[in-house]
């Protein structure tokens, strides 16, 4: 019978004359302890302050702002096929739009992107995404899954990100565990890992840390580290749902470090031309950086 | 040292109750860091070690009123976040899909980083191991591994049989053995 590992801890096992499975259970106490990676005290107290001042109504707001860009900005559509319950289309034009699903899960579409998923969900819950967009799902048995390309994302409950172009699709995992499945070889993906999966050659890499800021869209916190300008500008502008022009073009070589925490655009650029010595000015929905470089 | 620490928390708390935000914060700031590497070792998964922790802080400012500390606060604290690791290796582990019959999982690390020591790899496949673990098993492992609880203990918190924690205790071996076979082996011989 196995030894009891606390009495192993306690080294009682002595009393015996070592056998084969304590070598091993040794060999396995010795080499399992790992250190907790360093956690980051004030964006943990942030989360915290975060959570306890979040007004209990925000999501409801949240919602009700959606449907209001929904109306101007959206394409729903139903479709009524013979035998299966109606699908529903939803696809985003220029802002970010938060659809509920059936279940009371929920997706937050990047612009641009489109769900498409039935009125009803059966034994699975199912939905086509095309483009990028982060889901919050609700913990049920029934899989929830998202065909993304051909590639299919199933989950239980959880919450993360995904986005497809032609040839790769790309997970972050934000919340729980995420199966990733490709002609029915699955990867599973953990919390803050990222997996990329690339169409061309079938592989699927998992990253310790996600590349970019890959959930900035969503939450609008950037962190830039010695980041080319031209980097940086497309993730900004993604958010703040504006075009950059440099000029001259050199700029896009400069580099970045700041952070930003949902700042108001007006002062993300005035950090800007300060750090890099650069003007900026915005017409309608585009920003035109100038300057000498640097 | 540690009674004037310990004074100062009490009446730091004697602080919150009245809800004063800047006390709950400096107990926060005191305490966060080493709740979360105290709850690591029983989750060891920094995601969920920091939930527990935030978890404790979040129930600690709502139900600021009703909390009455019979010991010290550190106590306390540390006594609520290993509660909540024992109910979430009891409760919310086994939902979690197991990674049980994936070969892609020690296939992915398969390829560690190339500067990583020899130690850190070793550390690596046994994670994955650990990982790979039927639901059962590596529950009880955990607790016995991470909680460093009795086979007794185990039983009586998961509400099984003492035989049942050992068979499974059993199982959880042999299949640590067989996928790390290899491994075991080379390392055997690089000791010796």
């Amino acid at each position: 019978m196995a030894k009891d590992l606390k009495v192993y801890n306690h080294l009682n096992y002595n009393e015996d004359a070592p056998t084969e499975t304590d070598g091993f259970i040794h060999f396995l106490q010795k080499n399992s302890e790992i250190k907790a990676p360093e956690i980051d005290i004030d964006a943990v107290w942030d989360r915290n302050k975060r959570i306890i001042y979040r007004p209990k109504k925000s999501f409801a707001r949240m919602k009700i702002a959606a449907s209001v860009a929904i109306l101007a900005m959206l394409s729903i559509s139903l479709y009524l096929f013979d035998s299966n319950p109606p699908l529903v289309q939803i696809s985003a034009a220029n802002e970010k739009v938060s659809v509920s699903f059936p279940d009371g899960s929920t997706g937050l579409l990047n612009a641009n992107a489109s769900f498409e998923y039935p009125q009803q969900f059966g034994e699975e819950r199912n939905v086509k995404l095309t483009g990028e967009a982060y889901f919050d799902i609700k913990k049920s048995d029934k899989p929830f899954i998202i065909d993304v390309n051909g590639v299919d994302v199933t989950v239980l409950g959880t919450a993360f990100n995904l986005i497809a172009d032609e040839n790769h699709v790309k997970l972050y995992v934000d919340r729980g565990l995420v199966a990733f499945e490709k002609d029915g070889q699955q990867t599973h993906v953990k919390a803050g890992n990222e997996a990329i999966f690339n169409k061309t050659d079938n592989s699927v890499k998992i990253f310790d840390t996600p590349s970019s800021n890959i959930m900035s869209w969503r939450n609008g916190v950037f962190n830039f580290e010695n980041t080319p300008l031209n980097e940086a500008l497309n993730e900004l502008g993604e958010y703040y749902e504006v075009d950059f022009k440099l000029v001259p073009q050199e700029l896009s070589t400069c580099r970045v470090s700041a952070s930003f925490n949902r700042q108001p655009l007006k002062e993300v650029l005035k950090t800007l031309s300060t750090i890099l010595n650069v003007k900026a000015s915005k017409k309608a929905d585009i920003v035109k950086i100038s300057g000498e470089g640097c | 040292m540690a009674p004037v620490n310990a004074d100062n928390d009490l009446l730091l708390f004697q602080q919150v109750k009245n809800s004063d935000f800047s006390s709950y914060e400096i107990i926060f700031k005191r305490y966060f860091k080493e709740l979360y590497r105290f709850a690591f070792t029983y989750v060891r998964d920094a995601t969920i070690a920091e939930e527990m922790a935030q978890e404790v802080f979040l129930y600690i400012w709502e139900k600021r009123g009703n909390i009455e500390i019979q010991t010290t606060l550190k106590t306390y604290l540390y006594s609520a976040v290993k509660n909540k690791c024992l109910n979430y290796i009891k409760l919310e582990l086994p939902k979690q899909q197991s990674m049980a019959d994936i070969s892609e999982v020690l296939l992915s690390v398969n390829t560690p980083k190339q500067d990583e020591g020899e130690n850190e790899k070793l550390k690596k496949y046994i994670q994955s191991a650990i990982d790979a673990l039927p639901k059962k098993c590596r529950r009880i492992f955990l607790l016995s591994r991470n909680a460093g609880m009795t086979y007794e203990e185990i039983a009586e918190e998961l509400d099984l049989s003492k035989k049942t924690v050992e068979n499974q205790m059993g199982i959880a071996l042999r299949k640590l053995r067989e996928s790390l076979e290899d491994v075991y082996k080379h390392y055997k011989e690089f000791m010796s």
